[in-house]
């Protein structure tokens, strides 16, 4: 073993003392000038993009605006929603099943009648009536009584729940009928 | 036969005596993104008499009309229904609102204008579209005074509607309902009225009237006088009046106060000559907010009456909108990057 060891020592020295012989200096350093302008090259077409990129993230106030932005967007985006939303909760009260709205309601145009009649003291536009005025009193008249009349039934039903209840169950067996 | 049906034989006989077979309308506005209008008219009507005079809303020859003739058996009788439709496409509000100028129809009295509007709001572009009535009486009382917001929301109901609720559950609460409206809504009309005629005379009696017909002191006996009037006998104005002026007063001023109450009753005159309509709305993008009522198809309707804008404007308002797509990829886009940026920064370090 201890001959091994001397001759492995021995050929390491030679080979220390033996030092390369630099032949052709100019195209190793350019062989060497090319193998790192390849390195730089492949490495910097992607730094190049992510610095050109996220450059700013180094710079501290563009980074704070940056980051303020996103969140004053990510807020305005929250609170535009909310709004959007609860405005279209609030429709929900103003939805109709059926589609007839259209103004069929001549009673409408009766009431304004009515108190057309009652501010001109019984003289009604137009000139399309062909009944006297004495008759329209006499409507006029009955309907108010009627009026105070239904109005002290209402009453008289709303006060008294077994009347309202027996009512309410022959209007029902009406409708059924 | 009892009270209701009684009643209800008074109002037909009324009905049928002020029923003048006049066509059934609806307007439909369809709004489109640029502000332009298509306007679509349709009335319907028991006899082939669609008179320009009986028109809701103005239509002359420039518009494209097509009339339709419906045949129903009802009661082993045919019913027949004339349809007219009418339609228009408008550049802008600014012209249906030049129509409404030169209007000749029944509403012609009514000063009615649209207006339409938009709104970039980054994510969204809001479209606003309103049809307004202005108001009838000048120194009229807002209707607020005198419903409270369950009375408010019935009588802003369409009649159909507010008729099916009577008819259905509930009828006896939505019929008290009614009938505190009712009687509610004729307080405030005679209420109105007399504060257009307290205005209206003082301004003609200005420097000559003494303190005691001074507009406050009128005002102060509003509430007694139209218990007056709600509860007098036609033709018992010229009591009222001596009685709110007092007999002297009346003596000296009788020309103007005959002349105020002329001026009232022809301005109540044009509003209750003002033919209601129906008006149909359909916006562009989804609704998001409005005043009217949304049916099963998403349209916006809205009953137009005079109760309803007796003494304030009435406005029918709706705001929709439509997102913009490029704006949220750009938004989207820009958060990435950012988020981006700072998983970056934190990687290098």
């Amino acid at each position: 073993m201890e001959a091994e060891d001397k001759k492995y020592d021995k050929v390491v020295n030679l080979l220390k003392k033996s030092k390369p012989v630099f032949m052709d200096a100019g195209t190793f350093s350019d062989k060497i000038i090319r193998i790192l302008q390849e390195d730089k090259s492949k490495v910097s077409l992607q730094e190049l993009i992510i610095e050109y990129l996220f450059g700013w993230v180094y710079i501290g106030w563009i980074r704070r605006s940056m980051v303020a932005c996103a969140m004053l967007l990510i807020l305005f985006f929250g609170y535009q929603q909310a709004l959007i939303l609860r405005r279209i909760n609030d429709l929900s009260d103003q939805k109709v099943n059926n589609g007839k709205v259209v103004m069929t309601s001549l009673t409408d145009e009766f009431s304004s009648k009515m108190m057309l009649y009652r501010i001109s003291a019984g003289r009604l536009p137009g000139g399309k009536i062909s009944i006297s005025e004495k008759e329209i009193d006499k409507l006029v008249k009955s309907i108010n009584r009627l009026q105070v009349k239904y109005q002290d039934i209402i009453y008289l039903i709303e006060n008294d729940p077994e009347l309202k209840k027996y009512i309410e169950s022959r209007m029902n067996e009406g409708k059924k009928k | 036969m009892n009270s209701k049906t009684l009643k209800s034989v008074l109002v037909i006989i009324i009905l049928m005596i002020f029923s003048c077979d006049e066509p059934e309308t609806i307007v439909t506005d369809i709004v489109h993104t640029d502000g332009s209008v298509t306007r679509r008219i349709e009335m319907r009507n028991k006899k082939k008499d669609f008179d320009s005079s009986k028109l809701r809303v103005p239509v002359d020859s420039t518009w494209s009309y097509k009339d339709t003739v419906v045949y129903e058996m009802k009661n082993g009788k045919r019913d027949t229904t004339w349809i007219r439709t009418a339609e228009k496409n408008f550049i802008s509000v600014d012209e249906i609102n030049k129509e409404y100028l030169t209007d000749k129809g029944c509403n012609k009295a009514s000063k009615r204008f649209v207006s339409f509007s938009r709104k970039f709001k980054w994510f969204n572009n809001e479209y606003r579209f309103s049809e307004n009535v202005g108001k009838g009486l000048k120194y009229g009382y807002p209707i607020e005074n005198y419903l409270n917001r369950e009375e408010m929301n019935f009588f802003y109901l369409p009649k159909s509607i507010s008729e099916e609720k009577m008819a259905g559950a509930d009828s006896t609460k939505f019929k008290l309902l009614n009938d505190t409206i009712e009687k509610k809504v004729e307080r405030w009309f005679w209420s109105c009225n007399l504060a257009e005629w307290i205005e209206e005379f003082t301004k003609l009696t200005a420097g000559r009237a003494g303190d005691d017909i001074s507009k406050e002191n009128l005002k102060k006996n509003e509430r007694e006088i139209v218990n007056m009037i709600i509860t007098k006998e036609p033709g018992a104005d010229t009591v009222i009046i001596s009685r709110f002026l007092g007999e002297s007063n009346y003596r000296k001023f009788r020309k103007e106060a005959d002349s105020t109450s002329s001026t009232i009753s022809k301005r109540v005159e044009e509003l209750s000559s003002f033919k209601e309509y129906s008006l149909r709305v359909s916006m562009p993008g989804k609704v998001i907010s409005t005043n009217g009522y949304i049916d099963k198809n998403g349209e916006l309707l809205w009953p137009v009456k005079s109760d309803f804008f007796l003494s304030c404007q009435y406005e029918m308002w709706a705001v929709s909108k439509i997102s913009n797509t490029w704006a949220w990829i750009v938004s989207g886009l820009f958060l990435l990057f950012v988020l981006a940026g700072l998983i970056f920064r934190v990687i290098k370090k």
